[in-house]
């Protein structure tokens, strides 16, 4: 893992990958996904963002809004405790996805020496175009909130995979809305629910839904996220490996045949309700 | 034939980039231009078919308009495109063309839709060298709020001494370019080459065409 995927803490029962498409490493680009997980306090957070094809600065904006989003949750959640309601968990999502808005703003404000492009503030901020995927999950609740494609992903207690949230399509196959459009909040999209006792939460940019999607169904393919779970679980391996392991996984010609373009996951694997009871842990992540 | 039509679904279930061409055949086009028209569409052929991912996604129509309108080649992936030769004959009943164009795609679309294909954003291309002999205001302005709803990417093209003020209400957000001479060789290159970057990006990648470098510039005329 590198760049921002590196950057994020990564707790014991959360696991990222990103790695660039073959089409961008055909033409020198850098993977444009950024990725990141944090564990705090009894929560989960995640995040991913999928930069735009056609944005210059496209792996600084994942990058930066990957990282806002985590801090935002760092101090919300905390500070305010656990969304009491419906309401309240949308306001905090927002408050998450205005905090990843502000800092693409900010970094549009200045001026990059580096680029030797001057560009308008307005198509600075163009040129950071990325999705957004946020999720949190508290001990009772599962709340995401969804800019542009890619898919959230949800292990139901019976061991089978749900949407959480899916890609929010134009009609065509390559547009979609991102973070940085005009209407960013009324693109976003809230999903929330009870955790049931779900066993688990993905993330995924739409450069892995060839692999890991049924898309006739716009369903999860389940074997597939039955094996990343069980991966992820897998209590003898160390999380840096199995990091490593999976980055190789997305970089394999398998994946690569299905997909040229930039791919990345976030796993978290939620502890069973008996299991949390016997096993609470510090927070040291 | 109907039944086994529907099966090139199943067999390429990869996203498709249509292509309307809605061609002038009239008879002010014999001679070179109708000539040069075809060896453009023979190299449209033989050049995109070079590519593995154009092959499977990009599809081409054909529409003509020369004395009465034609579909001279309903959409098909490039694959299958055998490039007809057109003969240039009668007026120009370019309104009727653009209408039954923006059907052909609807159409189009609907079959995508209900066969599950994802597909690109289509593209109509309004080529002529001459005046609407029909009523052409209601198609300029229904082919505008196809535009401006997102339907469709018109570019209108005129051929020598083409009425741009017509094609600009065709295309009111694209200025309409004019062929440069008769390069309609070099102007299906460009088509070629602007498919296969449309047919490889991923979502997400707004794909900038090339500039139309080599065949065409602004109109002189107006």
């Amino acid at each position: 893992m590198a760049g921002s995927a590196a950057s994020a803490p990564i707790a014991r029962r959360c696991l990222c990958a990103r790695e660039a498409g073959t089409s961008h490493l055909e033409t020198g680009l850098e993977c444009q996904d950024a990725v990141g997980a944090l564990e705090a306090q009894g929560r989960v957070f995640l995040a991913l963002a999928d930069g735009a094809g056609s944005a210059r600065r496209a792996s600084v904006g994942s990058s930066l809004a990957v990282a806002s989003a985590l801090e935002a949750a760092r101090e919300l959640w905390p500070t305010h405790g656990d969304p009491a309601d419906d309401s309240a968990w949308r306001e905090r999502l927002l408050g998450v996805l205005r905090a990843a808005r502000s800092s693409l703003e900010e970094r549009a404000a200045e001026p990059d020496p580096s680029d030797g492009i001057e560009d308008e503030v307005a198509d600075r901020l163009r040129q950071l175009a990325t999705t957004f995927l946020f999720a949190a999950v508290d001990g009772q609740r599962v709340g995401m909130i969804h800019v542009g494609d890619g898919w959230g992903v949800i292990e139901e207690a019976d061991g089978r995979f749900s949407v959480l949230s899916a890609p929010d399509r134009s009609e065509y196959f390559n547009e979609t809305v991102f973070l940085t459009g005009e209407r960013y909040e009324e693109d976003a999209r809230i999903s929330l629910r009870d955790l049931d006792g779900a066993g688990g939460a993905v993330l995924t940019s739409d450069g892995l839904e060839m692999v890991l999607i049924d898309l006739a169904r716009a369903e999860p393919h389940q074997p597939a996220f039955t094996g990343l779970l069980a991966f992820a679980r897998d209590a003898a391996t160390s999380v840096e490996d199995k990091a490593k392991r999976l980055s190789a996984f997305l970089r394999s010609e398998r994946v690569c045949k299905k997909t040229d373009d930039d791919k990345s996951l976030v796993i978290a694997v939620f502890e069973r309700p008996e299991k949390q009871a016997a096993d609470v842990e510090p927070e040291s992540a | 034939m109907h039944e086994l039509d529907d099966l090139e679904f199943a067999v390429n279930t990869e996203p498709r980039c249509p292509c309307l061409l809605v061609l002038d055949t009239s008879s002010s086009m014999n001679g070179d231009p109708i000539r040069e028209l075809n060896a453009g569409l023979a190299a449209f052929q033989d050049d995109i078919n070079q590519d593995e991912l154009a092959r499977k996604r990009a599809e081409i129509a054909l529409v003509t308009f020369g004395g009465t309108v034609e579909v001279a080649q309903d959409f098909v992936t490039v694959e299958g495109f055998q490039a007809p030769t057109l003969v240039a004959n009668g007026n120009t009943p370019m309104g009727e063309a653009v209408h039954r164009g923006l059907d052909l795609l609807r159409a189009r679309k609907d079959e995508y839709k209900a066969n599950r294909i994802n597909y690109y954003r289509p593209w109509m291309f309004l080529i002529t060298d001459g005046v609407p002999t029909d009523e052409w205001k209601q198609a300029a302005a229904d082919a505008a709020h196809a535009e401006a709803n997102r339907e469709l990417i018109l570019y209108a093209i005129g051929v020598r001494s083409a009425d741009f003020r017509v094609l600009a209400e065709f295309s009111p957000e694209r200025e309409p370019l004019q062929l440069k001479g008769l390069s309609f060789r070099e102007f299906f290159q460009w088509l070629s080459q602007s498919q296969k970057r449309v047919s490889s990006s991923n979502p997400g990648d707004e794909v900038q065409l090339p500039a139309p470098t080599g065949w065409g510039t602004a109109p002189t005329s107006t």
